[in-house]
């Protein structure tokens, strides 16, 4: 679930792109992770729009 | 055998009378303690024990037969008194449980607490101190002796620890934490295999009990497990600085048809 400026629709495609500091999990570079899923559920959270999607599809990207 | 029925009641009591009545059942092996126990509360006037059982077949009839407040059961009447307790109490769950046990440990101390139980004597008691702590518990309270006070105080304690660490990165060995580790850099399991020397299967089967351990579910969880719970920071050296997250890149919508 995430939050997020732009309307989008139940049924919708997204991609994400996630960066993991190296610093964090001992890593010397960061890691990338890329993927895509579909938005499942839209609302408001705290007047926010909020999304919630499933993710179908993920990759890890090393530097 | 049904319940043994009454008891030290004698002559009428009014309506009134009944309501401030404390009714008990004495649950107990041994005939000669539920007469002692039966002799020293006839003295009191406002103490009535209801019901008597030497087994817990007989103290689970009894508490669903006979409306007490308080129920002294003996631990020996079952070889699992702590789950009898459990059973007894949905019978009648307002019924205060007082378990008169020879001998208790931590352990048992804190599951009787946890179950519902609301007093532990040791058979030794004296008369006057079984009846303050029959009293007691009736009126709401906890009895338990110096030591049962501080086992409970130590099992509350590290239950608190345990939900407030941020990283339960102790539970899983040393082996697992640097598979963890490779995961969260984006290794796949046959790079990890032969960055530790072992097999691909073997890789697999650690990461099973990671998950379990951890609560996750893939390797993407478990990297986010790792940022979020900080669970690798001893192998960082140089230590992101605390509230740091992961960088995300909000989701586009694709044209990808659905």
């Amino acid at each position: 679930m995430f939050h997020i400026d732009a309307d989008m629709t139940v049924g919708s495609n997204i991609e994400f792109s996630i960066s993991i500091p190296a610093d964090v999990i001992g890593a010397p570079a960061d890691v990338m992770v890329n993927g895509e899923g579909r938005v499942v559920r839209c609302g408001l959270d705290d007047g926010r729009k909020s999304v919630a999607a499933v993710i179908d599809e993920y990759r890890f990207e090393r530097a | 055998m049904s319940p043994k029925e009454p008891v030290n009641g004698s002559g009428a009591v009014s309506q009134a009378d009944e309501k401030s009545i404390l009714r008990l059942i004495v649950a107990d092996t041994q005939a000669i303690f539920r007469v002692g126990v039966r002799k020293v509360l006839a003295l009191e006037d406002d103490v009535r024990v209801v019901a008597q059982a030497e087994n817990l077949g007989q103290t689970i009839a009894a508490v669903a037969k006979f409306p007490a407040d308080v129920l002294l059961f003996e631990s020996r009447l079952t070889s699992n008194p702590a789950e009898a307790v459990s059973e007894v109490l949905k019978k009648n769950p307002d019924m205060k449980v007082i378990v008169i046990t020879g001998d208790v440990d931590e352990m048992t101390t804190v599951d009787y607490l946890r179950r519902g139980v609301k007093g532990i004597i040791n058979r030794a008691i004296s008369p006057d101190l079984l009846v303050r702590c029959i009293r007691k518990v009736q009126g709401g309270e906890m009895w338990l002796d110096n030591q049962g006070v501080s086992w409970v105080i130590e099992a509350y304690k590290s239950q608190a620890t345990m939900l407030t660490s941020p990283r339960p990165k102790n539970r899983l060995t040393d082996k697992e934490m640097l598979i963890v580790s490779c995961v969260a850099q984006g290794m796949k399991n046959k790079d990890i295999a032969s960055e530790i020397g072992t097999t691909e299967q073997v890789v697999k089967n650690y990461l099973r009990r990671v998950y379990d351990k951890l609560g996750v579910s893939d390797r993407l969880e478990l990297a986010l497990y790792c940022v979020h719970h900080r669970l690798l920071e001893n192998a960082a050296p140089q230590a992101a600085k605390p509230g740091e997250q992961p960088d995300v890149q909000m989701p586009t919508p694709t044209t990808r048809p659905n």
